[in-house]
């Protein structure tokens, strides 16, 4: 654990220290604020635009510093050589994944974090109290981000950095629409209905995190799919470290 | 030095040669994205696409449009196809497509609005409010502000209004107190604006009638245009009807537009 934590603590310093990073999170800041303005030519909708594209610009950014700072993470370091420093010592390549992991899963908590503040900030300003139900969808996304932290280390492992934002990307776009994808599948051929069903229980679901429609409206889900979806984006991050220290333990080091 | 500044005197003439070319070119009718297109590249970001399609929604009317506002309708349908629960947007298209000659569009769009939207007692009340000066449907008039008084947050002069309505001692007072009541309640620039245009326009008929019956008093007979009104100096001049239409005064005395 202890070799866990020093790497840890070392990659959230090496991330924090990156110039980009606060590049990103300032242009995430100015659009939190931008905001304001939106919501001023929205004939009287102020509240609603602000809570919807502040909660988007937490998101989308946030994305934005995961994809960024992660794909790179570990290419890096195998491309230095720098790693077989690491596994000189008595770290194995468990520890050092996930050493990594909560490192920029620190980070990255830290900008979303910055970002939140400024929002919540923001709407109460604006007359709409203490955002409690944005404050959940943000909870929910941090979960979110942290399954694509995990795929990031993990595409990190074996490809570029530029093939792995791609991938990224890729499944950023596929995981938000696997419900719409099995919705229309259901209704075609079956084996295009089985593919669809399979890609939908192997590739991770993103929508399942997604509670920002509806906290705008003030409605939150029950508990139980509250617990189900925590659930799931712990158990899908600790397959997705898995098949990175899996990887990462293949490669000639 | 001297090349520099030519070249960004060149740079600003090209920028306004453009920029009045552009001005005398026709608008194109902008492309309304179908919703179902936007859910699959929106990353589950619905309610910000909505918002942003309201923006646009927004600029659209407020610019002046070749098209005659023919994808207003398609702008506030795919607006609520993605948030469903954004109420504003029914209670817009109830208030305002009438006005586009589109009555059909503002019922359908504000009753999809009722069903499915955050309780916004805007929406049956401009609904009825539709109802009641476009189709002259009374019993569902009564029915929808009826809707509106019942629904949560709605302020005490629309439940009176509902609540009179169904008396109706006088449609024209009727209508002034409705229009009032919108006009106190909404935050909406656009809907104040033409909410007083209609109680300006009403105004101005309970206007011309005391003088149609004013003149009467002097001459035995009603005027048989507007303009004798002021021929015979009970009016200074002619009003001026904010919608743009001219008045008579029929051989009962009541004020009315001149189609």
């Amino acid at each position: 654990m202890k070799n866990v934590l020093a790497i840890a603590k070392n990659t959230f310093r090496e991330t924090i220290r990156d110039r980009i990073l606060y590049s990103i999170l300032i242009f995430g800041m100015l659009f939190i604020i931008s905001t304001i303005f939106l919501g001023s030519i929205s004939l009287g909708e102020d509240l609603k635009i602000i809570r919807d594209l502040g909660l988007a610009g937490i998101y989308i950014f946030g994305l934005i510093i995961t994809i960024f700072l992660g794909t790179s993470l570990i290419y890096k370091e195998i491309e230095g050589r720098t790693l077989y420093i690491v596994f000189s010592k008595p770290v194995g390549a468990a520890q050092y994944i996930l050493g990594k992991f909560l490192g920029l899963f620190t980070s990255v908590v830290l900008t979303i974090l910055i970002m939140s503040v400024l929002y919540l900030a923001i709407v109460a300003a604006k007359g709409g109290g203490f955002d409690y139900f944005g404050l959940a969808a943000i909870g929910m996304q941090i979960l979110e981000l942290a399954v694509f932290i995990a795929l990031s280390i993990l595409f990190s492992t074996f490809s570029t950095p530029l093939a792995s934002t791609l991938y990224a990307i890729l499944l950023l776009f596929i995981g938000h629409s696997l419900p719409m994808i099995l919705k229309y599948a259901l209704k075609s051929s079956v084996l295009f209905k089985y593919f669809a069903y399979a890609i939908y229980y192997i590739l991770p679901n993103l929508e399942k995190f997604n509670l920002r429609n509806i906290a705008v409206h003030g409605i939150l889900p029950n508990g139980l799919a509250v617990f189900s979806a925590v659930a799931y984006g712990v158990v899908y991050t600790i397959i997705i470290l898995a098949i990175a220290n899996y990887s990462l333990s293949k490669q000639e080091v | 030095m001297i090349i520099f500044i030519l070249l960004s005197v060149l740079v600003i003439a090209t920028q306004i040669f453009s920029d009045g070319a552009k001005a005398e070119t026709k608008k194109p009718s902008p492309l309304v994205m179908p919703a179902k297109v936007i859910e699959f590249v929106d990353l589950g970001l619905k309610n910000a696409a909505a918002d942003l399609n309201w923006l646009a929604s927004i600029q659209y009317f407020g610019d002046w449009q070749d098209d005659d506002y023919a994808k207003l309708t398609a702008y506030i349908k795919a607006t609520n196809e993605l948030d469903p629960k954004f109420s504003y947007p029914y209670a817009f298209g109830a208030i305002i497509l009438p006005g586009l000659g589109k009555t059909n569009d503002a019922i359908a769009i504000a009753k999809d609005g009722i069903a499915n939207s955050d309780p916004d007692y805007r929406i049956p009340y401009y609904l009825a409010v539709t109802y009641f000066l476009n189709k002259q449907d009374y019993a569902n008039a009564a029915y929808y502000f009826d809707v509106a008084a019942r629904t949560a947050g709605a302020p005490d002069n629309v439940k009176a209004i509902s609540a009179s309505f169904n008396s109706r001692p006088d449609l024209r007072a009727q209508s002034i107190a409705i229009w009032t009541s919108i006009f106190e309640n909404s935050n909406d620039e656009v809907i104040q604006e033409r909410a007083k245009a209609y109680i300006i326009h009403y105004e101005i008929l309970n206007i011309l009638e005391v003088a149609a019956e004013e003149y009467k008093n002097k001459t035995g007979n009603y005027p048989a245009n507007i303009e004798d009104l002021v021929t015979a100096k009970i009016l200074t001049a002619v009003p001026k009807d904010p919608f743009g239409f001219t008045y008579l005064i029929d051989n009962d005395g009541r004020a009315r537009i001149n189609q």
